[in-house]
């Protein structure tokens, strides 16, 4: 799903069929609560999804209650892949011009339902700016832009 | 000089007048506005073959006056203004004030300084034709106060700068600002701040001397007139042509040529992008206890 697998293992595959639908679901969620669904971003996630061998994607779209995709989202018991679905929904947020309230108390709160600190989504996010950050300064350096 | 003196957004008035009466244009605007705010109470001003005595067209002129701040509802306007006070606050001090955030903030100031003077102008008509309504006065008065409370506290809360980092204190004293102001959102309308909280913020302005009983708002009406008038035969308008300023524009050297400030622009830009847990719990506090500030 992303181009760090050759640093960092992606545990996504191993998971179960629940264990990814939620973690599709809670992606889909993220991207709809700035009040407007990227196109884009939803067949990107259709296409992860669908990669990742999950029938009947549609399906996915349909569950958006947030109380409850938070109930679910604890069936994921492996840590791995729970800072898994951190990253993603970092990566995913920062598509935006800025960190919307929403997506700030969605995100704290699927890491808390999750068991993840606080300290680490921060760690997790940090890490994902400033690796954008490291690669678009590379355009005014090598003075590309 | 006294509030409103540097008569900066004088112009609102003539916009007022033409509102008022569509058939007048700016040039006999001004003649009009001159007429009937300098002459004696029993004056009638008379055009298109019509006398208006001094009362009736200052009500005239101050119902407009409030229609060009009153954008909806009064409990619209005042939703739409909480809301984007506390974005200007939460933007200006989230890390890095960027060129659109300190744009905000400096649309944000001009636009409620000038529905101010338009709503105290207002007040002021309404006080001298002697408004019967006391609940209209009040509101009128409210929505003065709050304008005066929102600039203050966006000047005491953000900086007047831009392409600039903001320390992690600043961030710190503007977070239960913008909680607040949340808070305050979800009271509804009625609400304000309390007495301590506009003391401690220093943001008072319940007891403003030109929003008191004594104050003389035929007297203030003419000194502003008069000042405006000494403003416009002092600085006649000169009409510019555009390229002229688009040549003077494009001769200037760039602010943004060098490498650093790039970089700063880009780290500040996508520092709004980082989670923060600070952030994080102040919003989940605030969506789960709206009343708790109002209950205290």
């Amino acid at each position: 799903m992303s181009d760090i697998s050759n640093i960092i293992p992606s545990y996504l595959s191993k998971a179960s069929n629940e264990e990814k639908e939620i973690f599709f679901q809670v992606l889909i969620h993220l991207s709809a609560t700035d009040g407007h669904t990227d196109e884009s971003e939803i067949e990107f996630i259709k296409e992860a999804a669908e990669s990742q061998g999950l029938k009947d994607i549609d399906k996915l779209f349909t569950h958006t209650d947030e109380a409850e995709i938070l109930k679910k989202v604890k069936i994921i018991k492996n840590r791995h892949l729970a800072l898994e679905l951190i990253k993603e929904m970092c990566m995913l947020s920062h598509v935006d011009n800025l960190l919307s309230d929403e997506e700030t108390l969605f995100i704290g709160k699927v890491g808390i339902a999750l068991g993840i600190e606080m300290e680490k989504i921060e760690q997790i996010s940090n890490w994902i700016i400033d690796r954008i950050i490291w690669l678009e300064q590379a355009k005014y350096i090598f003075e590309e832009k | 000089m006294g509030r409103y003196e540097a008569c900066t957004y004088f112009s609102s008035l003539y916009d007022a007048v033409c509102n008022a009466f569509p058939q007048i244009d700016q040039s006999n605007a001004r003649t009009i506005l001159r007429e009937l705010i300098l002459a004696p109470d029993d004056y009638t001003v008379e055009f298109e073959d019509t006398s208006y005595d001094k009362k009736q067209m200052m009500d005239l002129i101050a119902r407009a006056l409030i229609a060009l701040c009153i954008d909806g509802s009064p409990q619209e306007t005042f939703n739409q203004s909480i809301e984007y006070v506390a974005n200007v606050i939460k933007h200006m001090n989230d890390g890095y004030i960027t060129k659109e955030d300190a744009e905000e903030r400096n649309a944000f100031l001009k636009k409620a300084a000038r529905c101010e003077f338009d709503l105290f102008t207002a007040y002021a008509f309404r006080q001298i034709v002697g408004e019967q309504s006391s609940e209209t006065m009040h509101e009128l008065k409210l929505n003065i106060i709050r304008l005066r409370e929102f600039q203050d506290l966006i000047e005491n809360y953000t900086r007047d700068e831009a392409e600039a980092e903001v320390s992690r204190e600043e961030f710190e004293q503007a977070r239960p600002i913008y909680k607040m102001l949340k808070s305050l959102q979800s009271l509804g309308y009625d609400y304000n701040f309390s007495p301590r909280e506009r003391e401690s913020l220093d943001i008072d302005h319940e007891d403003d001397a030109d929003l008191g009983d004594d104050f003389h708002y035929s007297d203030w009406l003419k000194r502003i007139m008069l000042l405006q008038l000494r403003k416009e035969i002092s600085q006649p308008k000169i009409e510019v042509p555009d390229f002229i300023n688009d040549t003077q524009d494009s001769v200037l050297p760039s602010k943004n040529n060098d490498l650093e400030t790039k970089i700063a622009q880009l780290r500040g830009t996508y520092n709004k992008r980082r989670f923060d847990s600070h952030r994080f719990i102040m919003l989940e506090q605030s969506t789960e206890t709206p009343n708790k500030e109002g209950e205290e």
